[in-house]
């Protein structure tokens, strides 16, 4: 009987949906969406790099840019943590999705959190490709 | 209602017409779940795009079935709008569903074996209660042409419409009713190996199924104005379809004997009482 | 052939979890709530491959689950499209050097779309969906050329 009740109340009262492509619904500001760079402060310690458990970061000190893939980022905020001087920042935007596997580079010379968008390289594709690179010594 | 071309164009748009209302059943349930729903032109949608589709199949027997199942029931609702037999029109019906019973069981697998059982069961269940519902209509009337039959019926047979609700929830496929399309534990029941156009064509065949139901309930309201007919059958299909999607949303499925013993008897006992008491007060037209 | 703005408006979906944390598969149920809703745009899970056109996996494959997985794909009439929902469907992550895992739905079957984030939030989903429903379109214009 309470479902009969229930169930007429929602006929005539304004349905819950929020539509959404046409009305946007609210990302909480403490949604953990995706990390940013502001590369002109880093100096290049690799703690990132190195503390990411899911090999998204690349840092190439030479060519002066942090590489992260989005779709291997989980978004477990440890680079923000470990970051020593905080220019790792957590927004809450996601990333959006689409039909390459996109990776976002961010170089010293661009500006804060700004990132220019690259196609994945075959390097970063092969899973164990990763693995050994990080058995080679480079941790 | 004797001309030919009249009971054509209430064939032709016996489709539309059941599209529009399983497409109005949608935003209903819809909105019964606090939702915003479908467009009203979905059913014609998912049409569309299942004809556009490859087709699967495991056999060529499920072509024939399903191509036999949709010629029996368009035949059958050809019938019932021309203004023949209801008895005719039933028994092609029911022949029509038990095709789609023969095309689950004509591929090798256990999910369509047991959706078609199911069905098996679903037909054991409303077949008799729709029979009786007919039954009761010639007795009263004296005849089971649906041209001849006059008179308000829902005046002296109420309880056989009562009776047929139940009958109209296994044929849409709702709630506490669904064995053979329960979609939370069998997913698709009998259609499960149908795909494409061949998924298409089944389904047109249950529109038409539907139809002839619907069809059925609404001769039993007439008034002397043909304009105050139409408006009174609609509403009764209406309200009913109304009445069954609440149903639907509120309860939960009964097991397959449940559906049996209660289909069964409360359909005959609700249309046996209602013709005891017209025995009881010496009207009807055989008595 | 009937026209494309017809039957772009009925994309029926089937989910299948390959070894996901639930979180993924979750975030699918999520879209089949009042909140976020889509029935409007004719979406139904259909939980059968045979009824299917869009495909939302969810989870790393692992090697059991490959084979069901190809099942699932064959079983899928034409036109269909493959939506890789979370890290793991798409890249493996962070199941990635596990002994008995494929390592990403690519791997196995075509993916039309990736779709990022751990678990991907529904609204990202949504927004997949919306954009296959577009590659669907062309691909069903395509098919009636052929």
């Amino acid at each position: 009987m309470s479902m009969l009740t229930s169930t007429l109340k929602n006929l005539f009262s304004r349905p819950d949906t929020i539509r959404y492509p046409k009305e946007s619904t609210e990302i909480p500001t403490t949604n953990r969406g995706r990390v940013v760079w502001d590369m002109q402060r880093c100096i290049w310690c690799r703690l990132c790099e190195r503390n990411c458990p899911t090999k998204a970061i690349v840092t190439d000190k030479e060519r002066k840019t942090q590489t992260i893939t989005r779709v291997r980022c989980i978004a477990c905020r440890t680079c923000v943590d470990v970051c020593p001087v905080n220019i790792i920042k957590m927004e809450s935007v996601y990333s959006q999705p689409g039909p390459e596997r996109e990776v976002h580079v961010y170089g010293a010379d661009m500006a804060p959190f700004e990132y220019r968008v690259e196609s994945m390289p075959p390097s970063l594709r092969d899973a164990s490709r990763l693995r050994k690179r990080d058995n080679d010594g480079t941790a | 209602m004797n001309e030919w071309y009249f009971g054509l164009a209430l064939f032709l748009l016996t489709l539309p017409a059941i599209g529009l209302l399983l497409g109005f059943d949608r935003i209903l349930t819809a909105r019964l779940q606090n939702r915003v729903g479908p467009p009203l032109w979905q059913p014609f949608f998912d049409l569309a795009k299942l004809f556009d589709k490859e087709g699967l199949l495991m056999n060529k027997g499920q072509v024939v079935f399903a191509l036999m199942g949709l010629l029996l029931q368009a035949c059958a609702m050809g019938l019932l709008c021309m203004g023949g037999d209801l008895l005719v029109t039933f028994f092609l019906s029911g022949a029509g569903s038990f095709m789609l019973v023969l095309g689950a069981f004509s591929a090798l697998s256990p999910f369509s074996h047991l959706g078609a059982h199911r069905e098996l069961l679903q037909i054991v269940a409303y077949e008799p209660v729709f029979f009786l519902a007919i039954i009761a209509v010639g007795w009263y009337e004296g005849t089971f042409m649906v041209d001849s039959l006059e008179g308000n019926l829902i005046g002296v047979l109420p309880l056989v419409v009562l009776a047929l609700i139940p009958v109209l929830m296994i044929k849409m496929q709702k709630s506490p009713l669904d064995l053979a399309t329960a979609h939370q534990e069998l997913v698709a029941g009998p259609y499960v190996e149908y795909s494409g156009p061949y998924l298409g064509i089944t389904k047109l065949a249950h529109w038409f199924e539907l139809a002839i139901l619907l069809g059925f309930i609404s001769l039993f309201y007439t008034n002397d104005d043909a304009l105050w007919t139409l408006m009174g059958r609609l509403l009764l299909i209406i309200g009913l379809v109304v009445l069954v999607a609440v149903i639907d949303n509120t309860t939960a499925r009964l097991t397959r004997g449940a559906v049996v013993l209660t289909t069964m008897t409360i359909g005959i006992a609700l249309v046996g009482a209602n013709l005891i008491i017209l025995a009881l007060y010496g009207l009807g037209g055989l008595a | 052939m009937i026209s494309a703005k017809w039957t772009k408006r009925s994309p029926w979906i089937l989910h299948f979890d390959t070894g996901s944390c639930n979180g993924c598969d979750l975030e699918i149920w999520a879209l089949l709530t009042p909140r976020y809703d889509v029935e409007r745009f004719g979406m139904v899970n259909k939980a059968n491959p045979k009824h299917a056109d869009i495909l939302l996996i969810t989870g790393p494959v692992t090697r059991k689950a490959e084979e069901r997985l190809v099942n699932l794909y064959n079983q899928t009439p034409d036109p269909k499209l493959v939506i890789a929902c979370g890290d793991c469907a798409s890249n493996g992550v962070p199941f990635f050097d596990c002994y008995n895992v494929c390592g990403g739905v690519d791997k196995v079957i075509p993916v039309d779309l990736y779709v990022p984030g751990c678990s991907c939030r529904p609204e990202a989903i949504m927004d997949a969906v919306v954009q296959g429903i577009q590659m669907w379109q062309e691909k069903v214009e395509r098919e009636g050329e052929r």
